[in-house]
């Protein structure tokens, strides 16, 4: 509905870098765009080149078509990165080829590179020197495996080995118009997907149920893959009711089960499904029942939990800090810290389910007074109100930062509490 | 809410009632501590899910794909303690001590001090990890200064390697639920329909048998579409072309081709997965009717399968594997021949192009579960696929599912 998306936005001005958000994305630009911004940063920071195994950073490196599946599959049948600084492209290893982009020239698609045992990782290496034009001084990787990294810490040295977290970081945190048009259209098929799953939605349906609802109307509508085992937790009233946690707050998110949902229950919610490889991420409060009607607290809840997002939006502009928004936030709760203590009030979105910005995490409040907010950023705003013995309220917005203010990539109504 | 299928969840759920987890977690640590003093290793720091899996049986938040490595479960073997990253002890055996967790952070520091309270790791001599990225590498050392870090990955693959009965029993669960998906799913095979709707069908009826963490997303695709698949020109592996659908080009499935599919689950951590090629009914029908020359690629598919299943015995390899698809005359497919059958997709990997240590060697003895694959192409007909889980016995593989071959075979 990007209609109604538009007419949710801070300003007149959805735009970031003066850029209207695109209906659909053009992917071949959305991938070369994302290619220079990863040139950029080996140029940044002298790095000739970058080896990527892990799922959503070879999303964003190539974008490819991946089959998605368990941890364990995909460390056995790695889908690969390469970016060799000057090069025009990235390299993809994988077992899938036909999945590499259509752009990508057949000398940039090779076979998957096998990590996991002293043989693969020394066939890997030299499948890395042959394209980078001899052994790199310098590497930049995320998860090499135990026998590559061994290997490479003895020949290249303590600062031969660069985090390639250091360089995506800053290549990711602003989205170009057509990274936030993939995040729009995801965000938009999980919503579509949970009108099925609230119409379902009763006292004697399992939890599982829920989940096979939300994922065969995900599929149907065209998802490419669910990142995340979706979230169905019965709440309880008080931190006391349990689980125990390490640090005292509420236990959020607990994986789902075959638990029969019953009259009455509160369930906060949580998914995530990808189109084109970018997430997006869902969170309501929802009542469990043939008619659900909030009690006066739960309302209660709901709009101060409002408030709090009000209150967060009214500052999201470029150059905010996130200081200012986890100020704003803690005043419109009455001096309070509306966030769960294990998470943040804001996280980013892109090919993680969680990335950058990250606000009002325990990384503490010079990491908020330090980050600046820019157009292109998003920010999904995850406030929760909990009052011990009464329970609590939590939904997510998402928002990105625009050259004047926000714009709206979440539009679902908040039922039963309002629209 | 689906129909059931006559017998399948019944036998989903009859066979669940047969696994002793407290028992088998129990045989899971006794066997990493072992493991552990006989290799010299004073703690394991793991980041791969199914080893810390495998060592704490803990059941935590899953999500897709493959991730950095972190320390995400600690083994300290002068305590026999195992330490867990989770913030909470919901999903956590009661064996692990509230005060063995580690919650969530996001802050270096935070984490660094939560491991080095860890009892042992701090002063450990030699620590055993199964990844690594360089900035685990920095935050170890300064945790664990004093230490050498291993790569511990063949020592957690070997005890993997071999499954206890309850193992056995946990991956027979899991393939009943695979099964029952998939022939739920290719109940909704028809002419033209979208792949897509057939993957939806996969993770409905996966839930609604209590399974919501796919070991893969159900994939289907035509192999032979009546009017050439060649003309797709899709790249094969080193990027040649080749003639056929892929996994990750689904598209719609025609009438009168051939349909393969995969689908995996997973149960209480371990992997049940089949592959079968179906034939879609022709344009107008319901009924599929395999030609002539369907038929006899199926029967160059059953040939091999049985050079291949007479290969999985106790004393032969991987090598065997290799070698009964050149018995059968059939080239080597693209992508595992055989992989290993446990806490998800683990070795021994055996197939095309992956190094001979991934397990290619490795003896195979009773208790090795593997998942082997058939494959056969004729380019102007098509793909047949078909997989299962095979059980090396001493009295040779035995089949832990029951899943026909369809209308291939002759059957309804």
């Amino acid at each position: 509905m990007p209609g109604a998306v538009a007419t949710r936005a801070s300003t007149a001005d959805a735009a970031p870098g003066g850029l209207r958000l695109p209906d659909s994305p053009d992917l071949p630009r959305m991938r070369s765009e994302r290619h220079a911004r990863l040139q950029a940063e080996l140029d940044r920071r002298d790095v000739p080149a970058m080896l990527l195994t892990c799922s959503g950073a070879v999303q964003y490196a190539v974008g490819p078509s991946v089959v998605t599946g368990d941890g364990g599959r995909a460390t056995h049948q790695r889908t690969s990165a390469l970016v060799v600084a000057g090069d025009d492209r990235p390299h993809l290893f994988t077992p899938h080829p036909d999945g590499a982009p259509p752009e990508l020239a057949d000398d940039h698609v090779h076979p998957a590179l096998y990590l996991e045992s002293p043989g693969g990782a020394a066939a890997a290496w030299d499948a890395v020197c042959e394209l980078a034009g001899g052994p790199p001084a310098r590497l930049a990787a995320d998860d090499l495996g135990a026998a590559l990294h061994h290997s490479l810490a003895g020949s290249l040295g303590a600062d031969g080995l660069v985090d390639a977290a250091r360089l995506l970081g800053p290549a990711r945190l602003c989205k170009t118009p057509d990274e936030l048009a993939c995040i729009r259209a995801a965000q938009h098929l999980n919503e579509t997907a949970m009108y099925e799953v609230q119409r379902a939605l009763r006292p004697g349906i399992r939890q599982t149920d829920l989940t096979g609802v939300l994922l065969r109307t995900a599929f149907e509508l065209g998802a490419t893959a669910n990142s995340i085992d979706p979230i169905w937790q019965v709440m309880g009233r008080s931190r006391a009711d349990g689980p125990f946690t390490t640090n005292g707050d509420v236990a959020f998110p607990l994986v789902t089960t075959d638990r029969v949902l019953e009259e009455g229950d509160v369930l906060w919610t949580d998914s995530g499904l990808q189109v084109h490889g970018y997430n997006s991420d869902f969170g309501r409060t929802w009542i469990v029942s043939d008619d659900p009607r909030p009690s006066p607290r739960q309302a209660d809840q709901f709009e101060r939990w409002r408030a709090v997002v009000g209150a967060v939006l009214d500052r999201v502009r470029p150059g905010a800090t996130g200081a200012d928004l986890t100020g704003a936030a803690r005043a419109a709760a009455g001096g309070d810290t509306p966030w769960l203590a294990h998470f943040y009030l804001v996280h980013g979105l892109g090919t993680e389910s969680a990335e950058g910005p990250l606000i009002g995490t325990d990384a503490g409040p010079e990491a908020d007074a330090r980050l600046v907010l820019a157009p292109g950023m998003v920010l999904v705003i995850e406030p929760v109100i909990w009052d011990d013995g009464e329970g609590g309220y939590r939904s997510e917005e998402i928002v990105a930062v625009t050259d004047e203010g926000w714009v709206a990539l979440s539009d679902h109504p908040y039922d039963p509490f309002g629209r | 809410m689906t129909v059931p299928i006559a017998g399948s969840d019944a036998a989903a759920r009859a066979a669940a009632d047969r696994v002793d987890a407290a028992r088998l977690r129990g045989h899971r640590r006794e066997a990493c501590l072992s493991a552990m003093a006989g290799a010299g290793l004073d703690a394991l720091v793991l980041g791969r899910e199914a080893n810390a899996r495998y060592v704490s049986d803990a059941r935590r938040l899953w999500t897709a794909g493959a991730r950095p490595f972190g320390p995400g479960c600690v083994v300290v073997a002068a305590t026999g303690a195992v330490h867990l990253l989770s913030s909470w002890d919901d999903g956590v055996p009661p064996e692990i001590d509230h005060d063995h967790l580690y919650g969530v952070t996001w802050n270096g520091g935070v984490l660094a001090a939560a491991l080095a309270a860890i009892p042992g790791l701090a002063v450990a001599a030699r620590i055993g990890v199964d990844g690594m990225t360089p900035g685990t590498a920095r935050l170890l050392a300064a945790v664990a200064p004093g230490a050498d870090v291993e790569d511990a990955t063949g020592l957690l693959d070997g005890l993997r390697r071999v499954k206890a009965p309850d193992e056995q029993d946990a991956v027979r669960v899991a393939v009943a639920i695979a099964e029952s998906t998939l022939l739920h799913a290719l109940g909704g095979l028809r002419p033209g329909v979208a792949a897509r709707h057939l993957t939806g069908r996969v993770a409905e009826r996966m839930a609604a048998l209590g399974a919501t963490i796919p070991d893969l997303e159900g994939a289907f695709w035509a192999t032979s579409p009546p009017g050439g698949p060649a003309g797709r020109g899709l790249r094969g592996p080193g990027g040649g072309r080749v003639p056929a659908g892929s996994p990750v080009s689904p598209g719609e499935l025609p009438a009168g081709s051939l349909v393969a599919s995969h689908v995996g689950a997973m149960v209480a951590g371990y992997e049940g997965v089949v592959a079968r090629t179906w034939v879609n009914a022709p344009a107008g029908t319901d009924r599929p009717e395999p030609t002539a020359a369907h038929r006899r690629l199926h029967d160059r598919w059953a040939s091999l399968w049985e050079e291949l299943t007479a290969a999985c015995r106790a004393g032969a390899s991987g090598d065997d594997l290799l070698g009964a698809y050149e018995r059968a005359g059939e080239p080597l497919p693209a992508g595992p021949v055989a992989h290993g059958v446990g806490l998800g997709m683990e070795p021994p990997m055996v197939g095309a192009g992956l190094p001979a240590d991934a397990g290619r060697t490795t003896e195979l003895v009773p208790g090795t579960v593997l998942f082997v694959v058939g494959q056969v192409t004729e380019p102007a007909v098509g793909t047949v696929v078909a997989g299962d889980t095979l059980l090396v016995t001493g009295d040779g593989p035995e089949r832990l599912g029951s899943l026909g071959y369809g209308p291939l075979a002759g059957e309804a």
